[in-house]
């Protein structure tokens, strides 16, 4: 009885108003992300067992299993796995942050357009990247895409932060239609590339839409944990001055807070993160919006513990989500996003149903 | 331009928002160790005022300075380490613990560093307004008045220990949520910072029996000018000028003054 109600004390706020201690929360998180990932690499259309696992992981290849375990291990699933940690704590992280500057927790990078904006730049670049730059895009290879797909975020980030603020306010309402018309726009415009689209660049394309962590190869693992890196860094720094902005913009200015660098630094790190994020995976929704809202509910909203928190559990989410549909449908694999989705949008309702007077 | 050095003033202040003209040549200074009360009628000015001295807003004629040093020459976090500002009406985005709103007061000294020493001290700001015992309360349970003096602590946490440099509050409607018991143990506070620790401290207030009692000095607005500043006490005439309202001051032999509302009467001069 006592153990039951320590265990619920855990995820819910307690009692006496207080969170959970942060250490308990990081060796939870830490714990979760380690089994996710041993499942994430042993299990799958060709199952590594567990005793095996760690001699491939030593690429100790000797006859057959073996050498198809430590191919198995280390040309597919080790760089996908980490490719979802990357992308699952990038979104999660974004999310994070862009809710502490909106101070609202809805804000994030799929439903406000961010990713949508990535992503149309990278089906620009995948459709006609090859006849409008011709030989520049061969030899910027694997980089045109990510870097479209940067750029892409940046508009959307300066469109959204423009029609949704007036006079340094954030609407949030204004917000979240600025969201529903840039993801409208970016759909539409992807959806006619796909009639021009040859059949290679149109399975590209379907995956870029519902997203999917097939692309993970070394290189993209490579690409991502360097955005991840800089950009978590940034945010980082940011973290006391985004629990000042917590009071409003003019009390965070009070407290010594450059409230306008604080906004262009923050939009910069998030557009890189979830720009070069999405660039590779696709649109893969509401792991933004669910882990941030885990965490602070867990945790409290001080953003010292809620973005390395977030970025852990979004990592956790991220993982198992992309286990589920490579082994659900197996061999066939079903989209990421899709899978994402169909578990966030709930989740995504419940919280617009609790807040349903707070809008403004 | 002659600057007195020593102070925040607010010297022939003009702003003007949404095309009105809401603050006319105001002139305004609090000395360090001193306690100022702005008064006057809702859309006076008050808050524009505050948020003019606060350097949240740029007046569009005349400067503010802070001692010696005009405004617009502080960065924010310089600004943030030698003045306090407790705005109106504070909206939390997310629900942090009270501990955690008082610790946010330390920024602009520590960075942010979270000690055990600086969270001593936030405990101690949160006592001094009688809130200890809400330290790990989330602030969406705390009622109105609690919040008030939390955010209050908050403010007494930027003000800093002795030699941090905190020289300044500006305070907006402290009292509006307070309940009579702790409005008074506010403005006790109050006097006490500006006699022991030699804070200037300014403050709106519509309580015009507080004014008299706490402040050293008090400043009328009315249509964003100062058609008034008394030591003290408030003679019957400024009370209807500033407000229409007639009224009676008494002394009393324990808290100097007290006032007595009688009659609302058209402004001198208003149509």
């Amino acid at each position: 009885m006592a153990q039951s109600l320590s265990v619920r004390g855990l995820f819910r706020a307690r009692r006496d108003g207080s969170y959970a201690a942060a250490s308990t929360g990081y060796a939870l998180l830490a714990l979760a992300l380690m089994m996710a990932v041993v499942c994430g690499v042993a299990l799958g259309a060709y199952a590594i067992p567990l005793p095996r696992l760690g001699d491939a992981l030593l690429m100790r290849a000797g006859e057959g299993l073996a050498a198809a375990d430590v191919h198995v291990l280390w040309s597919i699933r080790l760089p996908r796995v980490l490719l979802a940690v990357i992308c699952g704590a990038a979104l999660a992280l974004g999310g994070c942050a862009l809710q502490g500057l909106f101070r609202n927790p809805l804000a994030d990078p799929g439903l406000i357009g961010l990713s949508a904006g990535a992503a149309l730049a990278a089906a620009l670049a995948i459709v006609l990247g090859g006849q409008l730059f011709g030989p520049l895009a061969r030899s910027f290879g694997l980089y045109l895409i990510p870097a479209a797909a940067l750029l892409g975020a940046a508009l959307a980030a300066w469109l959204i932060l423009r029609l949704a603020s007036h006079h340094g306010r954030t609407s949030v309402l204004m917000l979240l239609l600025a969201g529903i018309a840039i993801n409208a726009l970016c759909g539409a415009i992807i959806g006619g590339l796909q009639f021009v689209a040859n059949d290679d660049q149109l399975r590209n394309l379907t995956f870029w839409t519902l997203g999917s962590l097939a692309q993970g190869r070394w290189p993209v693992v490579a690409i991502t944990a360097a955005a991840l890196g800089l950009g978590g860094v940034v945010l980082w720094r940011l973290r006391l001055q985004l629990d000042a902005l917590n009071l409003g913009e003019s009390a965070a200015y009070h407290l010594g807070v450059d409230v306008q660098r604080l906004k262009l630094w923050l939009l910069a790190a998030v557009t890189l993160m979830v720009g070069v994020s999405v660039a590779f995976t696709g649109i893969i929704g509401f792991i933004g919006l669910v882990a941030p809202h885990i965490v602070r509910t867990w945790l409290g909203p001080s953003h010292r513990h809620a973005l390395l928190a977030s970025a852990l559990l979004g990592a956790v989410l991220l993982v198992s989500a992309d286990l589920a549909a490579r082994t659900w449908v197996a061999p066939a694999e079903m989209p990421v996003g899709v899978l994402t989705s169909l578990l966030g949008t709930p989740f995504f309702l419940m919280l617009l149903a609790r807040r349903r007077h707070g809008f403004d | 331009m002659s600057m007195e050095s020593e102070g925040l003033h607010a010297h022939a202040v003009e702003l003007v928002r949404h095309g009105r003209r809401i603050l006319r040549g105001v002139s305004v200074t609090v000395r360090a160790g001193e306690l100022v009360a702005v008064i006057g009628e809702n859309g006076a000015g008050k808050s524009s005022l505050l948020k003019v001295m606060a350097g949240e807003l740029r007046p569009d004629g005349g400067s503010v300075s802070l001692d010696g040093r005009l405004m617009t020459a502080l960065g924010a976090r310089a600004l943030a380490r030698r003045r306090a500002v407790l705005p109106q009406d504070l909206a939390l985005g997310f629900d942090f613990e009270a501990l955690e709103v008082v610790l946010l007061g330390r920024y602009p000294h520590t960075g942010g560093g979270e000690s055990s020493a600086e969270r001593a001290f936030a405990m101690h700001c949160l006592a001094l307004t009688e809130c200890a015992h809400l330290a790990h309360q989330r602030t969406t349970t705390l009622s109105g008045g609690e919040r008030a003096r939390v955010q209050l602590a908050r403010v007494l946490a930027q003000l800093g220990r002795e030699g941090e440099g905190g020289r300044y509050a500006l305070l907006d409607e402290p009292a509006a949520s307070l309940d009579l018991s702790h409005q008074l143990a506010l403005f006790e506070l109050l006097a006490r910072l500006t006699r022991e620790s030699g804070i200037g401290v300014l403050v709106t207030v519509h309580d015009l029996g507080l004014a008299m009692r706490y402040a050293d000095r008090i400043v009328v607005l009315r249509g964003g000018s100062v058609v008034g500043e008394t030591p003290g006490s408030l003679d019957e005439e400024l009370i209807r000028t500033a407000f229409g309202v007639e009224a009676e001051v008494r002394r009393h032999p324990q808290v100097r003054h007290c006032m007595v509302a009688l009659n609302r009467v058209a402004h001198p001069g208003a149509g």
